[in-house]
């Protein structure tokens, strides 16, 4: 995973199948979300709903 | 069917072929770097062939057929598409095999050792701008891949024919008339395609790296004199790693190298219908660097 | 120019290389990508120190080919398990063979083993719904001539191969390990015993079967262009075990009906590649054939361990792969069968004599109908 600099998004890449996913998603507020110290609005939950299903992200077990 | 090498640093290719327009044209394109067996380079990297593909057919509608080891990647092609064909092939046989460099599809222009990069797909006026730059000052490291040392963001040049199509054949001649220019190869699957020599200042300097400082998207745009947009780096990336040759074989250090490029670099989008503003625009940029 | 001998040698002893010239060196390094012994060699040459020792440029060589050789290493497991996913749901067993398979199985031959496409062994009765499951999963058709594709179907034990459209990956998938056609082809009901199944269901022969199955597949292939890089395959399987594996070897040879050809592959271990297998075991599998079989056997396959190459300094080998071929064939396809599918081959290559290699390629009479 690179989050870029410039907060313009995050790339992902799957080192198993090498594809390369990118989400534009403003950066602080992406790792703010991880943290859970943020919620998420709908625009940027359709984003992580994204990179959940790409397999990128997964649900931890405590959500669930 | 006759021999020779193309020192292309940093790779050297032997070529055996019968169609004579091959030797004619390697040897007007690549002058001093085209050898024949007197001078040969007692070590090669790739040994390819481009011929006929024989039998009656040849006299009325001849083919011919580029072979890389027993591999042979592409379908025959007209025989007045022979130059056009190799050069392809050596660009296929260097994506396919060389994995030392993370490789771009893309163009690679540098001044005072400071290189941009300009990936692009074909009909973005890449290769005329190439052609444009590579004569007013900037030195070509490559018209088709960029060869980049992995996690640094260094360019070895690997000085090769500009490839023009269609109009930019006779806008490049009457630009440059002194330059050698391959025989026009007509209604090839890029249109018409002619091969530009590349200058005697860039091969001289085949050997000198070039850091990368700049990537630009160019796109040609008749009714656009000059628009410019700062790419954020996200986008950019995303451009960027679309024209990856090798990022599959790769892996990791394909991305990091990519990642760690898209961030110590300028990055702009330009549409432009005036080469020499986009010259001067990137000129006083790169000063700034 | 280089002596053919030089090919087996270096991968025999990859110390012999340092003595070489500049362009003797640049030769073999060519050779050896086009016999696909490039990254078997690379592995050898750092293994036993020799790596070090060589040019820049070698070296630069040996490193982009071992870096495809451990990619495809790190990314068969994963093919495999999408393959076994989409397969096993209507086939009992979903086997990987050859290449894929010694790189599933970790053999140590794998770590230099480059290959192409992945083989994959299923049921004969549930063919069809393989590939119909393939083609739903993205899996194309590679371009191949409508005689080709006939070969494939009618007579041969493959579905034409198969490319997915996104990956890349090519696949070939087959329901018996020689031509369902050829009378001494064995059920596969026989190959069902030497399965093996990993943890995560991905199956693959025994190392015994995997002798045997390369052993087949290299005596009645009717392509020998690699053939010296299939008979290495079988040495380092050798090398890498006990003594008593050739016998165990053997016993399975006998059980599925192949003893004969497994008894070719140690005879050309031996004799070509150096190797000490006892003569009582290999006389004992050859001794299934008549003497006169088992000389035109030796006399036609000792030539296609020469590798061919504008590179290499060459002998009278050329005809024998022509020999071969019809070998192949003739061992595979009973009588009938045999000579329509040589006459049509034939055919074909008069045709392409006269009319240019490429006249049966659909691109090319879709330029002509344009022209």
């Amino acid at each position: 995973m690179h989050p870029f600099s410039d907060n313009s998004g995050v790339t992902f890449f799957n080192t198993v199948n090498m594809d390369i996913t990118t989400s534009f998603i403003d950066t602080d507020a992406f790792m703010a979300i991880l943290d859970g110290t943020r919620l998420a609005d709908d625009d940027q939950m359709q984003h992580i709903e994204t990179l959940i299903d790409k397999g990128i992200l997964t649900k931890a077990k405590d959500d669930l | 069917m006759q021999e020779f090498q193309l020192n292309t640093s940093p790779f050297v290719f032997q070529i055996s072929t019968n169609v004579p327009m091959v030797v004619e044209n390697a040897k007007r394109i690549y002058k001093s770097h085209f050898l024949t067996e007197k001078d040969f380079r007692a070590s090669v990297d790739y040994h390819l062939s481009l011929t006929y593909t024989g039998g009656i057919r040849r006299l009325t509608k001849s083919q011919v057929t580029f072979k890389c080891d027993d591999r042979e990647p592409f379908k025959p092609l007209p025989a007045n598409q022979a130059f056009a064909m190799l050069e392809w092939g050596m660009n296929w046989t260097v994506a396919l095999h060389e994995f030392q460099h993370v490789i771009i599809h893309s163009a690679v222009l540098a001044k005072d050792g400071k290189a941009i990069l300009f990936p692009a797909p074909p009909g973005s006026g890449k290769s005329t701008l190439t052609a444009y730059l590579a004569n007013h000052g900037w030195r070509l490291l490559s018209d088709e891949m960029a060869l980049i040392t992995p996690y640094e963001l260094n360019v070895t040049p690997f000085v090769r024919a500009i490839c023009l199509k269609n109009a930019s054949i006779n806008l490049c001649k009457q630009w440059f008339p002194d330059l050698a220019y391959s025989d026009t190869a007509f209604a090839t699957h890029k249109g018409d395609v002619a091969h530009m020599a590349p200058s005697d200042n860039s091969l001289a300097c085949a050997r000198e790296q070039a850091r990368v400082v700049g990537v630009v998207f160019p796109n040609y745009d008749k009714s656009l004199f000059l628009d410019i947009y700062e790419l954020d780096k996200a986008n950019a990336f995303m451009q960027f790693a679309n024209n990856a040759f090798n990022f599959n074989l790769l892996g990791t250090l394909g991305f990091d190298t990519a990642t760690a490029l898209i961030e110590n670099a300028f990055l702009y989008e330009i549409h432009y219908n005036n080469v020499e503003e986009v010259e001067r625009f990137l000129s006083e940029r790169i000063t700034n660097t | 120019m280089i002596a053919p001998e030089l090919i087996k040698d270096c991968i025999l002893r990859p110390s012999i290389v340092t003595s070489l010239s500049q362009k003797q060196l640049s030769d073999l390094v060519i050779v050896l990508r086009q016999q696909k012994l490039l990254a078997t060699f690379a592995v050898l040459a750092q293994e036993q120190q020799v790596f070090e020792d060589l040019p820049e440029q070698t070296k630069r060589h040996l490193l982009n080919a071992l870096v495809v050789v451990s990619r495809q290493n790190e990314q068969v497991t994963v093919e495999a398990l999408r393959i076994k996913d989409i397969l096993s749901e209507t086939s009992e067993f979903v086997v990987f063979l050859k290449g894929a398979a010694y790189s599933l199985a970790k053999l140590p031959l794998s770590k230099g083993r480059i290959y192409s496409d992945i083989d994959v062994l299923v049921e004969e009765k549930n063919i069809k719904q393989c590939e119909q499951a393939l083609v739903l999963d993205g899996w194309a058709y590679t371009e191949i001539s409508d005689y080709d594709d006939m070969y494939y179907r009618k007579w041969a034990h493959e579905i034409p191969p198969m490319q997915h459209i996104t990956r890349g990956t090519s696949i070939d998938v087959h329901h018996n390990i020689i031509p369902v056609v050829s009378k001494d082809s064995p059920k596969v009901a026989k190959l069902v015993p030497y399965i093996q199944t990993r943890a995560d269901g991905i199956q693959v022969l025994n190392p015994e079967m995997q002798f045997v199955h390369s052993a087949v597949h290299l005596f009645r292939n009717e392509e020998y262009k690699t053939a010296l890089r299939d008979l290495f395959d079988l040495y380092f399987m050798l090398v890498s075990q006990e003594q008593s594996f050739i016998e165990d070897v053997l016993e399975v040879a006998k059980d599925v009906g192949f003893l004969y050809e497994t008894g070719l592959a140690l005879y050309f271990i031996n004799h070509t590649l150096g190797f000490n297998c006892s003569d009582v075991l290999i006389t004992h599998a050859l001794g299934e054939k008549s003497k006169f079989r088992v000389w035109l056997d030796i006399s036609i396959f000792s030539r296609i361990f020469v590798p061919t190459h504008p590179l290499i300094q060459h002998s009278k080998h050329a005809t024998a792969h022509f020999f071969a071929m019809l070998r192949g064939h003739f061992i595979k396809m009973p009588i009938g069968l045999l000579i329509y599918h040589i006459s049509m081959k034939s055919f074909r290559g008069i045709v392409t004599k006269i009319m240019g290699e490429h006249f049966f390629t659909p691109e090319d009479s879709k330029s002509q109908g344009l022209k």
